[in-house]
């Protein structure tokens, strides 16, 4: 058969015999069935529809800003406040050694760092006399140097008073 | 597929409105009215415009995928699909070009999916190789020009899905649903010499399929 005249045929057995479609009914369903998914896509889903009363959303919110206003005011490092209260105290432990703080107008912050090392430089040890004398003593030894003590007044003092005399006389001589 | 042709009859249904004769300058202009509606915020309108189309959008996929159920959830997903992306149709094309496009897509994505799914589990259902998709029953037939004519159906089917894609593409939206040639290149996205080309290897494979039985069907008709 010859192409033309197949294809001829064919249309008019197409024409006759057209694709199965859906009845008045089925397309009547079809239509609701796509326009009920339409509509549950245009709706908000369960989980998204505004589930908290109005008043607990308030709180909520009111939470959420205190909590900004926290991070946002936390006092950081160099903050005002806290570097009162390091002046403060740094002038107690300087007080507890007897120094006199002169601030001439340099930063704060650094001249207190240089106190502390200054402080901790010139504390004076808290010992007593009697540790003192056998600390010279055991010091005078290793430098094989005896004291030579004098008759008369306390052990204590004339020992002490001998160690003076060397210290002055090392000193100057 | 001629114009005029306006209705189908579907089992046991009363008359439909044929969708291949939608594509006329005033249904143009009303699928535009719709469309317009639907952007403006009247989604209810959209129902128009899935009456106007969803016998064609049905009958396609049916062509495609030979399963009366599947087609219908193809062709619903497709109305879904172009309504959510209603608003990037310009309206340079046709409505209904545009949305044949979205059909073959869903269409070619269920066939990839099935054929995945007979690989690994299931072979091919039986009804959905022997479903006809043509309206053969004619009530003013004899019995054995209607066995003739069924058998017709039954070839032509088969015929049709042995098609390559693009050659069953081009062959159901010309001759089938009585899209012309521009309307197809648009619809498939090819050039018009191409969709010929396609047309005319269908046709010749069909007449090889089919001449058989087509001179059986004429012996009673």
């Amino acid at each position: 058969m010859h192409e033309e005249l197949f294809l001829a045929r064919l249309k008019r057995w197409l024409k006759k015999h057209p694709l199965l479609g859906p009845s008045q009914e089925q397309g009547a369903a079809f239509t609701e069935d796509v326009m009920r998914r339409i509509r549950a896509e245009q709706a908000p889903s369960p989980q998204t529809v505004p589930i908290f009363a109005p008043r607990l959303a308030w709180g909520m919110g009111l939470a959420a800003a205190c909590l900004l206003a926290v991070i946002i005011l936390k006092p950081g490092p160099t903050d005002p406040l806290k570097l009162t209260q390091a002046i403060e105290e740094e002038w107690n432990i300087l007080e507890a050694v007897e120094q006199e703080v002169d601030l001439d107008g340099g930063f704060l912050e650094d001249e207190l760092e240089q106190w502390d090392s200054l402080v901790l430089a010139e504390a004076v040890e808290d010992v007593s006399d009697e540790e003192e004398v056998e600390r010279l003593l055991d010091l005078l030894s290793e430098m094989g140097e005896e004291p030579a003590l004098e008759e008369g007044g306390s052990e204590l003092e004339d020992l002490l008073e001998e160690f003076r005399l060397l210290d002055e006389a090392e000193f100057t001589g | 597929m001629d114009a005029d042709r306006q209705t189908v009859r579907p089992p046991g249904s009363s008359i439909v409105l044929r969708p291949s004769s939608i594509g006329t300058p005033v249904n143009m202009q009303v699928d535009e009215e719709l469309i317009r509606a639907v952007l403006a915020g009247e989604t209810g309108r959209y129902a128009e415009l899935v009456s106007r189309y969803q016998a064609a959008a049905w009958q396609l996929a049916y062509g495609f995928v030979g399963n009366w159920e599947d087609a219908r959830d193809i062709s619903q997903n497709a109305f879904v699909k172009a309504y959510r992306h209603l608003d990037r149709f310009r309206g340079r094309a046709r409505f209904f070009t545009w949305f044949y496009r979205i059909i073959l897509n869903e269409c070619k994505d269920f066939c990839k999916g099935r054929d995945r799914r007979r690989v690994v589990q299931d072979p091919p259902e039986r009804h959905e190789q022997d479903a006809v998709i043509f309206e053969v029953a004619d009530p003013g037939q004899g019995p054995r020009e209607a066995a003739a004519s069924a058998e017709l159906g039954t070839r032509l089917t088969e015929a049709i899905r042995e098609l390559p894609q693009r050659e069953r593409e081009a062959f159901l939206l010309h001759h089938v649903q009585g899209l012309k040639l521009e309307e197809v290149a648009q619809v498939m996205g090819r050039r018009t010499g191409t969709v010929k080309a396609h047309i005319f290897k269908a046709t010749r494979a069909l007449q090889r399929l089919l001449e058989p039985y087509w001179q059986e069907e004429r012996r009673y008709a």
